[in-house]
């Protein structure tokens, strides 16, 4: 390896053209001299014209993109400047045909047919009566090659015409929030901090293009987010908080998409999002957005897997609660006992076979289908030892009080612990349901290790001290303490340890004294080269044999001031939700609205955070699905008029209810948020 | 622009703008390729490769371009694209004369480069973006160090020959010995 890095660093050398002519005629005829040394030389200088080919070829695809680009604008631009002087040129045919109508009526005739949309471009009477004189002539001839052309131009605009019908079946917010644009250098880690507070994390080169040879992305990228933080922002958005008919509760909501060069990228290491918030609530938990047909829906984000062996770092911030893969001290249930490993798989199966033992499926028979289901529990077991259950998936209610019944009837633990404090931990267990035709049922728990979703742990690697001190004494098992490392640290800066360089290669010098100290733990080793005098000349190990330190941080969901933090290998619709837990009897919410046809209805919670839609159906009425009784809310009714909006608003419970008359007012579209802003401001 | 202002481009370092320069030829080995049976893409690989070919040729201190940068490219294309359809009989090898023997051998050149890019792709994001700061934007090794967040300019360099090696051995692996 030595020699081979020697040569390389010649070869570099001489293809840099640092060497002095004497060294280059000595360069050359080693190269005469010396096949290996030849063989390598050309060998390098392939793999470098290998290198380069990528480069350039960055370069062209760059160009070939901007080149396809340049040919679409340009195709774009010719279509519409036809689009324009056709228009152009018939009105100019109208208003010619109207002062001279005897002549032309039958053609004007077969022309209106043809045309029936003129609205579009319509330049005053006045401006173009000059251009007619000049144009008359060559329109008889237009008219009659052209009609061809002007007929499929009447189709591509009807055809834009059903568009735009379509575009009320599918998303579109009412007034949107303003986007913000960053411009950032993807090759670095990056922090993000939006103007509603939300704060997004990108580590290095955490973009790939979505092509499928996905390589990591260099360079500027751009990145859009729109942030829907409060209610108004939200609703005005054309936003609602549900989850397959389930009611969330949002604490705030993000669009993210990245580009480069017009193409949308990819996050390829997931990137940490931080949503502020005034009151924090348990239990949020990162929800993906689908457009499904006028509304988004939202989903679970599939939690991200890591590697879970794990240290932890030096300095530690309040600690939240702990994954159960990951705490150092599990908790422990009743009996457990043995080394940690022993208690961990002691308790794990303990928590299993509670819950499989006392797990009634029969008690929510109605809720669940007839084959194999997948459930979830998902507890925290807390610094005192109880055990709390956390709302999950899209569990039925049944099922959710019928598994918190199980949980919160476990007996109490010995809490787990991280660097000796009592934390709360997180556990989560799938529960898989046989149930036959015949109505049994068979509960079975998984054998595979639970998957924990860890929200608030942000691992990272780094190269410390440690490491390096690990290198210097080519030992990766010992076991670097804080007074070795005090030491350590003290050499150094007295100069009896330090870097030196010989011909090229780098050495650590220790001096003949450090081993001399009587409590040292550096010990002469046969690799060592010593000089004269007894120093040391050591090369350190490298990176291979010594890896990177891995780190976790867990940043605290509930002490840091309201924040909320995720980790999403996802862009787009973003959500930070939770399942509400509103509990009571529920009911078809449906109501009529007078003369609300076409007008987008919502439903504002009172008492949380959430926003539902309703659902058009024939005569203004309109369709909530399923909601708990008697919960107060606004019900809110926008629509969108000439310049202005409409809006009506009510103040209801949730009941049957007959035909609502609302009272629509016109707003501005600022008003109308102000208004809105007044309504959500105490939530 | 002429071709003579494309090649003071290219010999002034300007390389962006000359292939820019040159890429309006594109349609017309696009038409090429797509009369002999390929796709758009293939069009596009081709042409990047015609272009690779015509850098690497220009930089060669005993070439010179006799024809046209169009007839050129057009004749690297056409080869390009007949070697990919493994088209050539022997007997058309045979008879391969002046330019066209010319474009041939570096049709084949650059088949060795194209291998060596291949290692190169085949090794982690890391290790390309360690080389590629070295070898072409010409970093130090304490700069890479604290780009791409190495504890230390030793621990860069040791990566960087470590992926140096580890490139070859690709390398040499897919070359027939």
């Amino acid at each position: 390896m030595e020699t081979y890095i020697t040569q390389i660093t010649y070869i570099n050398d001489y293809l840099n053209q640092i060497l002095s002519p004497e060294e280059r005629i000595a360069f050359e005829e080693k190269l005469r001299s010396d096949v290996n040394f030849k063989a390598l030389f050309e060998e390098h200088k392939i793999l470098l014209q290998g290198m380069r080919r990528v480069i350039i070829k960055n370069e062209i695809a760059k160009i070939h993109n901007g080149y396809l680009r340049g040919k679409f604008v340009k195709t774009l631009g010719i279509f519409f400047l036809a689009i324009v002087t056709i228009t152009l040129l018939f009105l100019g045919f109208q208003q010619w045909n109207h002062s001279d109508p005897a002549d032309k009526v039958p053609k004007q005739q077969k022309k209106s047919k043809a045309i029936p949309t003129q609205g579009i471009l319509v330049p005053s009477n006045d401006t173009n009566t000059p251009n007619l004189k000049t144009l008359k002539d060559s329109i008889n001839f237009l008219l009659e090659n052209q009609e061809e052309e002007i007929l499929m131009n009447n189709e591509t605009i009807k055809s834009s015409l059903s568009d735009l019908a379509l575009a009320d079946s599918t998303f579109s917010p009412i007034t949107d929030v303003v986007l913000e644009q960053f411009y950032v250098e993807s090759s670095r880690d990056t922090t993000l901090i939006c103007k509603g507070g939300t704060r997004l994390y990108f580590p290095a080169h955490a973009f790939k293009s979505s092509s499928s040879d996905a390589q990591w992305i260099d360079g500027t990228v751009a990145i859009n987010i729109k942030e829907y933080h409060t209610l108004d922002d939200i609703l005005l958005g054309n936003l609602s908080t549900t989850s397959n008919n389930h009611i969330l509760e949002t604490g705030g909501m993000l669009h993210v998409t990245a580009q480069k060069g017009g193409q949308q990228l990819l996050l390829d290491k997931p990137m940490t999002i931080t949503f502020p918030t005034k009151k924090t609530k348990e239990d949020m938990q990162l929800f993906i957005g689908a457009e499904k047909e006028v509304i988004i829906d939202w989903q679970l984000a599939a939690p991200i897997s890591y590697t879970l062996a794990v240290e932890m770092e030096e300095k530690q911030e309040p600690i939240a609660d702990v994954p159960f893969a990951v705490v150092e001290n599990v908790p422990v249930f009743a009996n457990c006992t043995g080394t940690e490993a022993e208690k961990k798989s002691c308790t794990q199966e303990a928590i299993n076979r509670h819950v499989m033992r006392n797990f009634d499926a029969e008690i929510c028979a109605t809720d669940i289908p007839t084959g194999v289901t997948r459930l979830f529990a998902r507890l925290k077991i807390k610094r005192d030892g109880s055990v709390e259950h956390i709302r999950s998936q899209n569990n039925s209610d049944c099922i959710q009080i019928e598994i918190k019944r199980v949980l919160e009837s476990m007996p109490l633990f010995t809490p787990g612990r991280q660097r000796g404090l009592a934390v709360d931990v997180l556990y989560s267990m799938p529960i898989n349901i046989q149930l036959d035709d015949d109505k049994t049922y068979e509960t079975a728990i998984s054998e595979e290790v639970p998957k924990n979703r860890v929200f608030d742990t942000i691992y990272s690697t780094a190269r410390t001290d440690i490491e390096i001190l690990k290198e210097i004494l080519h030992d990766n098992e010992i076991d670097v303490t804080s007074a070795m490392l005090e030491s350590y640290q003290e050499l150094r800066k007295t100069k009896l340890i330090r870097d030196i360089k010989v011909k090229g290669t780098s050495y650590v010098l220790v001096r003949k004294s450090v081993f001399e100290i009587p409590t040292t733990y550096f010990k002469r080793l046969d690799t060592d080269s010593v000089s004269r005098g007894g120093h040391v000349y050591r090369i350190p190990w490298g990176a291979d044999k010594i890896p990177d330190r891995k780190i976790t941080r867990l940043v605290s969901r509930n002490e840091s001031v309201g924040n909320y933090i995720f980790n999403s290998l996802q862009l787009g619709w973003l959500n930070c939700d939770r399942f509400t837990n509103a509990n009571g009897p529920k009911m078809k919410f449906k109501l009529k609205i007078k003369d609300a046809e076409g007008a987008n209805v919502k439903l504002v919670f009172k008492n949380m955070r959430s926003i539902l839609n309703g659902n058009k159906r024939a005569n203004s009425s309109f369709d909530f699905g399923s909601i708990t009784k008697n919960l107060p809310v606004t019900l809110v009714a926008i629509q969108k008029g000439k310049e202005g909006y409409y809006m009506g608003m009510k103040e209801i419970r949730i009941e049957e209810m007959g035909t609502l008359n609302l009272d629509f007012k016109e707003y501005t579209s600022k008003e109308l948020r102000q208004t809105l802003k007044k309504l959500t401001g105490s939530n | 622009m002429s071709d003579h202002k494309i090649l003071e481009l290219f010999k002034n370092g300007h390389r962006d703008k000359a292939i820019r320069q040159l890429y309006p030829l594109y349609p017309r080995i696009e038409k090429l390729i797509r009369s002999k049976g390929g796709q758009k893409e293939d069009a596009k690989d081709i042409f990047q490769e015609a272009i690779l070919i015509l850098i690497r040729n220009l930089e060669k201190s005993d070439f010179e371009l006799t024809s046209s940068f169009y007839t050129y490219l057009y004749s690297v294309s056409r080869f390009l694209w007949k070697d990919t359809q493994k088209q050539f009989s022997k007997n058309e090898l045979r008879e391969l004369q002046g330019e066209e023997l010319q474009v041939f051998h570096a049709v084949l050149e650059e088949k060795k480069y194209q291998q060596a890019e291949n290692a190169f792709r085949a090794l982690g994001s890391r290790c390309q973006q360690l080389l590629q700061l070295f070898y072409h934007k010409a970093m130090t090794f304490r700069k890479i160090a604290t780009v791409m967040q190495f504890a230390s300019e030793k621990g860069a360099k040791n990566q960087k020959y470590k992926c140096l090696k580890k490139a070859k051995d690709i390398y040499k692996q897919s070359m027939p010995s």
